[in-house]
């Protein structure tokens, strides 16, 4: 997992131009452009899951839920 | 040892969070660089230009069966219903704030039991209100500061959350940093599982610090990786759970709630550890194949004190079906995790000192899959549709359905 991660932080040194992140504006390349579904399964998955926490969400605390 | 002292390491590693992310040029504020200046153009979404913001509705919907492999003496069949406002808005060119609005409207099976019971309880929540409202402030184009407070009242359970952030931006924007502290303060109204509500209030404590790193890889590739830790003190356990003790030399009891469950032995109140410390890695990559398609690989690793392990992996695939007008995202979940040390489907005999038949503490995979449409009436309005179908080993089989609108101005 480091190896892995070292190697992209190598791939991200060398950079990416201002001009080349055009694709990046695509929609479909849009990490989280929907906050509803992120509260969303946020919630369903604290409730329903041992674990939680992770991108968008919070490790617990502040709900009850089912 | 880490897990012992947690208050001074987490107070050691987020002095060391600060010390990375704040510089020394902390009030540097700069003109707007060429790059946030094509995105406002493109996008008002993008924008971060003040009058400038956007505003989400979403209807959700949650629903679960229940055949009986999880928890043998309770229907979990349960439904939820929820209604969510969600909206930005940028007050200036560097102050932004944010709220969230939503409520739930629960109906289980074992709401419908309490209330045969003849008492009058909402234990498992029969509603939830939340709000959230929150800021963030542009120190300069690079580093952002942040923080949120949030409430939810329940039937049985309150709660008030203070948040806050520190992103940096790196290496021409190609890199950002991110670390987020979440403290809740959480009140329980104890109603046990018959009921009977003569225990008063309990608290809750969570403290949960989150790093993420996003990176741009290549012209076509970017990635999110975070680390996250979770303490918890206080009253854990769920107020109205309860394990069943069986014993064949007791009187046979009737759990009434699911009525062809008659055992012989006696019935406890759930009891679980009052401390329970998180971790979890998680990550995803996601690539532009072609202006029209998209794929992520995304993923985690979970453990905690309480002896539950998980791991998850989620693949998509984004593609443009009508070239800017339709999207289409499909995504498959897998998800497995280890039971906790004290969870059994079932106790003989002896009633250990923590005890939980709770099956969403026990072990069982789930396997996931989901469709989602998103519709651009404009650049400024789009609008979402998706179901996902949650198949579980244990049959508590999963139904979500969502649909929203996003307008930006």
């Amino acid at each position: 997992m480091l190896l892995f991660v070292a190697a992209l932080g190598s791939f991200g040194c060398r950079g990416v131009e201002y001009h080349q992140k055009q694709r990046f504006s695509n929609a479909i390349m849009l990490f989280d452009p929907d906050g509803s579904e992120i509260h969303f399964l946020q919630k369903t998955y604290y409730s329903r899951e041992g674990s939680a926490g992770g991108i968008g969400a919070t490790a617990g605390g502040g709900c009850g839920c089912y | 040892m880490l897990l012992k002292n947690w208050p001074l390491t987490f107070a050691l590693v987020l002095l060391a969070g600060l010390t990375i992310l704040v510089p020394g040029s902390l009030f540097a504020w700069q003109e707007k660089n060429a790059e946030e200046v094509l995105e406002s153009s493109q996008n008002p979404a993008f924008s971060s230009e003040a009058g400038h913001g956007s505003v989400s509705f979403g209807l959700n919907y949650y629903g679960n069966g229940d055949n009986g492999d999880g928890n043998p003496f309770l229907d979990e069949t349960l439904t939820d219903l929820e209604p969510v406002i969600i909206f930005d808005y940028n007050v200036t060119d560097r102050f932004s704030i944010n709220g969230t609005l939503s409520y739930d409207y629960v109906s289980s099976a074992s709401i419908d039991r309490l209330e045969n019971l003849g008492y009058q309880s909402g234990a498992t929540g029969d509603y939830y209100y939340g709000a959230s409202l929150g800021g963030a402030y542009k120190l300069n184009p690079d580093l952002r500061l942040g923080g949120n407070l949030s409430f939810s009242t329940e039937y049985d359970y309150n709660s008030i959350g203070l948040g806050g952030f520190v992103a940096r931006d790196l290496n021409n924007k190609n890199t950002t940093l991110k670390l987020n502290v979440n403290a809740f303060q959480d009140s329980i109204d104890i109603i046990r599982w018959n009921g009977i509500q003569n225990e008063g209030t309990d608290d809750r404590t969570t403290l949960s610090l989150t790093g993420n790193w996003y990176q741009i890889i290549t012209p076509s590739t970017h990635s999110e990786f975070g680390i996250s830790a979770t303490h918890q003190t206080g009253f854990l356990e769920t107020a109205y759970n309860f394990a069943v003790i069986e014993d064949p030399d007791e009187d046979m009891i009737s759990t009434q709630w699911r009525l062809d469950q008659y055992v012989n032995g006696h019935i406890e109140q759930e009891e679980l550890p009052d401390t329970r410390t998180r971790g979890s890695i998680f990550g995803r990559v996601r690539t532009s194949l072609s202006p029209s398609t998209s794929v992520e690989m995304g993923g985690r690793l979970y453990a905690d004190s309480w002896g539950i392990s998980s791991v998850t992996i989620e693949p998509r695939l984004y593609q443009w079906l009508i070239e800017d007008k339709l999207s289409a995202r499909l995504r498959y979940r897998f998800y497995a995790q280890t039971a906790a040390d004290d969870y059994s489907d079932h106790f003989n005999l002896v009633t250990p000192e923590f005890r939980t038949q709770d099956s969403d503490l026990g072990d069982f995979n789930a396997n996931g899959a989901g469709l989602k449409f998103s519709w651009y009436f404009s650049k400024t309005l789009r609008f979402d549709i998706s179901g996902d179908y949650i198949q579980r080993s244990d049959g508590i089989d999963q139904v979500l359905g969502a649909v929203g609108f996003n307008w930006s101005f």
